[in-house]
């Protein structure tokens, strides 16, 4: 298997100078592409902002962690071996791009969709699968099309609230997503958008990317932090929800207000103490790898 | 000089900016604010709803026949598919059920015909430009009348 790749590879480097393209030149360019594709919503909302209300509004919106993610993936990307691709994928996944930022009109699913099929694309090239992974995972990171996710989760997350309060003696009843305490009597509901996964999707995959891009390979404690960042995560977003219920005042804060922004800092501050802790060169290296 | 896997690149993103240029996406519509519109156009009598349900657009509709008005819900599909939203939201509200999505009429909650709906219209969107998802609007049909079509 390696012995078939490492051929591969040399016939990839041996290929005809004319009909070939530099591998760092090209992940360069097409990168640059799909980090405008990926930016431009964002960049448009700021510039159209009519006062500075929606402005402030659009500017709380921009995440950290993708910022830092794609600093990084160019970073990795620079350190690619000078090696060639062939004209017809490096230009088939150039028409690949353009075809799909042109025919699908909402710039988030056609993202998904090209960062899914370049993936698939270059599943085959070692130096390439690491790109398209990245690339997928920061699209898939986005929890564009996981309504059927979030839903789920929110069912879940319902019932580990409602069994937490009562093991700590909180009185609590729920009928479905609908949990009534004494804060709040009226009830709150649990809907999709205040699901755990909205803070494990950024947070684990985040993660991930980010060991992706620092190592040159997984190893199983690297998937063991992923696993303890997805917890701490949901942990998090029980804490919240938790406090959600405390008063009507407190709802409003936790769900968008201060709250909200300690809940979205605390995410991003987990996710990179994680990611240092477990590239910290002074830290012993598991021996078993996975990807 | 500028390599050619460059210049191509360059006319792609080029071509990216220009189409962002020239497309305009339309403000997101207000389901419920249109629904009301209509129906008040149609003669229709619309209240405030009996109590407001977690800030989810609502209202009620007399109907005649029915000798309450009938408490109608907008819900955004992404809230409504929760397996433990539908439970919640008839222990509040009660009466009797229907559900109107796309135009197509259930009286019952069936989870499974609202997702291949949206599938279809999710497919049909991403090539005609529009992503409009469009709301899931219950009605609670007090007792004592029967559930009809109303919009």
């Amino acid at each position: 298997m390696a012995e078939a790749a490492r051929r591969h590879d040399q016939s990839m480097a041996m290929a005809s100078p004319g009909w070939s393209v530099p591998l760092p030149q090209f992940c360069l360019y097409l990168l640059g592409i799909l980090a405008v594709q990926y930016w431009a919503g964002t960049v448009a909302l700021v510039v159209r902002s009519p006062n500075l209300d929606t402005l402030e509004r659009a500017l709380t919106q921009i995440s950290v962690l993708p910022v830092i993610e794609w600093f990084m993936l160019f970073g990795f990307i620079r350190r690619l071996p000078d090696r060639t691709i062939p004209a017809t994928l490096a230009y088939g996944s150039l028409a690949l791009v353009v075809a799909a930022f042109t025919l699908i009109n909402h710039q988030r699913f056609a993202f998904l969709f090209e960062s899914f099929a370049l993936f698939l694309l270059w599943l085959r090239l070692p130096d390439l699968r690491r790109v398209g992974l990245v690339l997928l995972l920061i699209a898939l990171q986005r929890g564009q099309g996981m309504t059927p996710l979030h839903a789920l989760v929110s069912w879940v997350d319902t019932r580990m609230l409602t069994g937490v309060m009562s093991l700590i003696g909180q009185p609590v009843t729920r009928i479905g997503n609908l949990v009534l305490s004494q804060g709040m009597p009226d009830g709150l509901v649990i809907l999709a958008g205040c699901a755990s996964s909205n803070l494990m999707l950024p947070m684990g995959l985040g993660l991930m990317i980010l060991l992706l891009v620092s190592r040159e390979q997984l190893t199983r404690r690297d998937y063991e932090w992923v696993a303890l960042t997805l917890a701490v995560a949901v942990a998090i977003n029980i804490v919240r929800l938790y406090l959600m219920l405390g008063s009507h005042a407190a709802y409003e804060s936790w769900h968008e207000g201060t709250g909200a922004s300690i809940v979205s800092v605390a995410g991003l501050v987990v996710t990179m103490g994680v990611w240092m802790i477990a590239t910290d060169p002074k830290r012993p290296l598991s021996r078993e790898a996975g990807a | 000089m500028i390599p050619r896997f460059g210049l191509a690149a360059a006319a792609a993103l080029a071509l990216f900016v220009l189409l962002g240029i020239f497309h305009r996406e339309a403000a997101a519509p207000d389901p419920a604010g249109a629904l009301i519109a209509r129906l008040r156009a149609e003669g229709h009598t619309i209240a405030k709803p009996r109590k407001a349900l977690w800030d989810t657009p609502g209202f009620a509709i007399s109907v005649a026949e029915c000798p309450a008005p009938v408490e109608t819900l907008v819900f955004d599909f992404d809230e409504i598919l929760s397996p433990g939203i539908m439970p919640a939201v008839q222990a509040v509200e009660g009466g009797t059920l229907q559900v109107d999505y796309g135009g197509q009429r259930f009286d019952r909650f069936d989870r499974a015909a609202l997702y291949g709906l949206r599938l279809r219209n999710g497919a049909a969107g991403l090539l005609h430009g529009r992503l409009a998802d469009p709301p899931v609007i219950l009605l609670f049909w007090p007792a004592g009348c029967t559930p009809k079509d109303v919009f």
